[in-house]
């Protein structure tokens, strides 16, 4: 059997006692046997050979390794699923140190010990009947008196026989069990009742029975921590030292000495699955704030029988993310009659992942099968432009036409900018007109259709054709604009080859308004100024002290193509580039042939034609490079 | 056909779209944001404070993962672009403040401009143009 105590990975890796009694649970009933399943269950399989029955064993595995099986088999079904569920059991306290005394008949007591008790509650149905009658009564203070005289006492106040098993003192305390279910309910109303002038305090709980074969003392205790090296040696060695330098109360809220004991399980358990740090007395968990490094895998935590005054205190563990199972009864803030369930919310911050509590399911978490949340806001970048040539292009025609716009009298000049079907209309922006005085002139000519609902308002507000807008621009207060504060969009290049013709000379095209390719996807300008802000076929106006103008016009302002470019660098307003007025009939032809070898219309086949100095392969080139930058234009090309 | 129509038609054309347009836009957006890509097409192209995205599901895909948000129109205008072919487009200019994640932290001045085009009988946006002025 030994082999099943080392053969069973999942205690080395699974589960540590660092506590006495966890380390002498395998020295009940038998020996071998025991001691081997000492390293995995601990303290449950010590139960005294008496009550086990044939199957124990097996039963103790499954529970081990796996609850399934174990509830299996009935039973536990219905039971609740909070304890036990896992076998996989460490005892963190200090209870088994307590002093030489226990040793002698401590066994039981541990024995009874923290979640190991609730094991065979669970196991209960399973017929293990006789385990289940076991109470053990803890009188305080009766460590003091004579146990002779106090059993007496105590026989004296109830009906049913007082056949105590396991007396044993712990410090002051006087600890046996009972295995009469009647005796013990008895003793229990008995508590607080005057005997002797004294009001005796008796404690009853339901517990395992108490592991027998340890009533040697002392060197029983040893024996049994010696064995059970072979199950965990870390835990023998740990509880000795602490036996050694700590056999204190108090000890296992010692920030010192709970550091070194986690460091020791870091150390040698860092697969640790579960910790009972039950009845330790514990009112703060300062100590215990590296738990979720050391144990991050830790799946049970009984914090049961403590003192925690409120949930807050187990906020101090930080954040356990692996902690399925909490027990947390016996506590102040639990016994003051709290609904548990009322604490999920708080519980669940520490241990995300819960779910039971005392045994009781926690109702799940309320979700929804949402994306938590959208994304952050995406970080400003700079001006896009979709390449450089079209940036240099923008940005001169910013500048010249803004170089225009502030100079004294010479808006008039901005007559080349705009076509003659141009359009133009401003907006003022409401908060602007609050703050300053100087926008009141725009207000009048405002076209914020937020505001304007009148149509025929509307309309009016809108100036067509250049003469109206540039006599519209004259009359507006002289400003400065400030390039370095425009912020430049421009989201497509769309190949224009008239266009720049069209800023030009507009009115000595043919047609100036289909000089410009009018493409839906027309580059688009914003400013960094609310002032400025809008496209560059339209600004509002701003007030003279951010300095930018009203603009619009009916195309943008410049839009590259590969054969353009190089007149874009010259100044503006250029003089007329050369426009064919006509087209002789090998130029129709020459159309004809554009048309049919880029399937683009007759009338923009010429446009693309007259633009490439009527040079078939030039303009093929173009057209090209065209839907390169505008896939949108194929669209176009056969209407 | 749109290049038909005389410029107060196709003014007064331009002026109902944008209206209408920023109306249903910005509620789309703020409530409804589920379902902005009906107002996109495969061709339409977004510069959001220079990031760049082009077709529908991409722009979608952007705009679903911004913060919720809250967009207060003051001032917007339209016109129509030119169009002596088949498209009939117009541009759209707004400006107003937007508060994301409803932290007033989040408040942001902006302007966004969009290119409406005339897809057969529904209106899209072609461009959209966002930027935060501040």
């Amino acid at each position: 059997m030994k082999g099943v105590g080392t053969g069973t990975g999942g205690v080395g890796k699974g589960m540590v006692a660092v506590r006495e009694e966890g380390v002498v649970g395998g020295t009940g009933g038998g020996g071998e046997e025991g001691r081997g399943r000492g390293g995995r269950g601990r303290g449950w399989q010590g139960r005294g050979g008496s009550s086990r029955r044939p199957d124990d064993e097996d039963d103790e595995v499954d529970l081990r390794m796996e609850g399934k099986r174990w509830s299996e088999k009935g039973g536990l079904k219905k039971t609740s699923p909070g304890y036990g569920r896992s076998g996989i059991f460490s005892r963190l306290g200090e209870r088994g140190n307590e002093g030489g005394g226990e040793r002698g008949g401590g066994g039981g007591e541990r024995g009874g010990g923290g979640v190991f008790g609730r094991l065979n509650w669970g196991r209960r149905g399973e017929g293990g009947g006789s385990r289940s009658q076991w109470h053990k009564v803890t009188i305080p203070r009766g460590g003091n008196q004579d146990q002779e005289q106090l059993i007496r006492t105590l026989q004296s106040g109830i009906d049913a026989p007082l056949q105590p098993t396991n007396i044993h003192v712990i410090q002051d305390k006087l600890m046996f069990f009972l295995d009469n279910p009647r005796t013990a309910s008895q003793l229990k109303r008995l508590s607080r009742v005057d005997v002797d002038n004294d009001s005796l305090i008796i404690r009853v709980f339901p517990s395992p029975p108490p592991r027998p074969g340890r009533g040697g003392g002392g060197g029983g205790h040893r024996g049994g921590f010696e064995r059970d090296r072979d199950g965990d040696e870390m835990m023998g060695e740990l509880s000795e030292r602490d036996l050694k330098e700590n056999g204190v109360r108090g000890s296992m809220y010692s920030r010192e000495f709970v550091s070194s004991v986690l460091e020791l399980v870091k150390a040698n358990c860092p697969e640790l699955l579960a910790l009972d740090l039950s009845r330790n007395q514990l009112q703060r968990l300062d100590a215990y704030s590296s738990l979720p490094t050391v144990c991050p895998n830790l799946q049970i935590l009984n914090l049961s029988d403590n003192e925690f005054h409120s949930v807050q205190e187990l906020e101090r563990l930080g954040q356990m993310i692996s902690v399925t199972t909490l027990v947390l009864e016996g506590n102040l803030f639990t016994q003051a009659g709290m609904d548990i369930m009322s604490l999920a919310n708080t519980l669940r911050k520490i241990f995300p992942n819960i779910q039971t509590v005392n045994g009781e399911y926690l109702p799940s978490p309320v979700k929804f099968d949402l994306p938590v949340l959208a994304g952050q806001l995406p970080p400003t970048q700079k001006g896009f432009v979709v390449n450089d040539e079209v940036q240099r292009l923008v940005v001169e025609f910013v500048k010249q036409y803004y170089s225009l716009y502030d100079a004294d009298n010479k808006r008039e000049k901005l007559f080349e900018a705009y076509s003659e079907d141009a359009v133009f209309s401003l907006s003022v922006t409401g908060s602007l007109t609050r703050k300053d005085a100087s926008m009141d002139v725009y207000i009048p000519l405002s076209h914020n259709l937020a505001r304007a609902k009148d149509p025929s308002k509307r309309q009016s507000l809108v100036k067509h054709g250049r003469i109206d807008i540039v006599q519209c621009l004259r009359d507006l207060p002289p400003t400065k604009n400030h390039l370095s504060s425009f912020n430049v969009d421009v989201m497509r290049a769309t190949i224009a080859r008239e266009e720049l013709a069209s800023l030009q000379q507009a009115s000595s095209l043919p047609q100036p308004q289909s000089a410009l390719l009018p493409l839906p996807e027309n580059p688009i300008q914003t400013s960094s100024l609310p002032s400025q802000q809008g496209s560059s076929l339209y600004q509002p106006p701003p007030p003279p002290q951010y300095g930018s103008s009203g603009l619009a016009q009916s195309s943008p302002p410049t839009i590259p193509s590969a054969s353009a470019t190089a007149a874009t660098t010259s100044s503006f307003p250029l003089t007329s580039a050369p426009t064919p007025a006509s087209f002789p009939n090998p130029q129709d032809q020459a159309i004809m042939r554009i048309s049919q070898t880029t399937s683009m219309n007759l009338e923009w086949s010429k446009k693309c034609l007259a633009e490439n100095e009527w040079e078939f392969n030039k303009a093929v080139t173009a057209f090209t490079l065209l839907h390169l930058y505008e896939p949108q234009c194929r669209d176009r090309t056969s209407t | 056909m749109a290049s038909a129509l005389k410029f107060p038609a196709k003014l007064s054309e331009a002026t109902e779209a944008g209206d209408k347009f920023v109306r249903l836009f910005y509620e789309t957006f703020d409530k409804r944001r589920q379902v902005i890509k009906g107002l996109y097409s495969e061709t339409s192209f977004l510069v959001w404070n220079g990031h760049t995205k082009s077709g529908v599901e991409d722009i979608n895909t952007f705009y679903q993962n911004l913060p919720s948000s809250q967009h207060s129109i003051q001032s917007f205008d339209c016109q129509p672009v030119s169009d002596d072919h088949s498209q009939t487009t117009v541009l759209v200019c707004c400006e107003g403040e937007v508060c994301y994640d409803e932290r007033q932290s989040n408040r942001h001045t902006f302007s966004q401009n969009f290119l409406l085009v005339k897809q057969s009988d529904v209106w899209k946006v072609g461009s959209d143009c966002f930027r935060f002025l501040e």
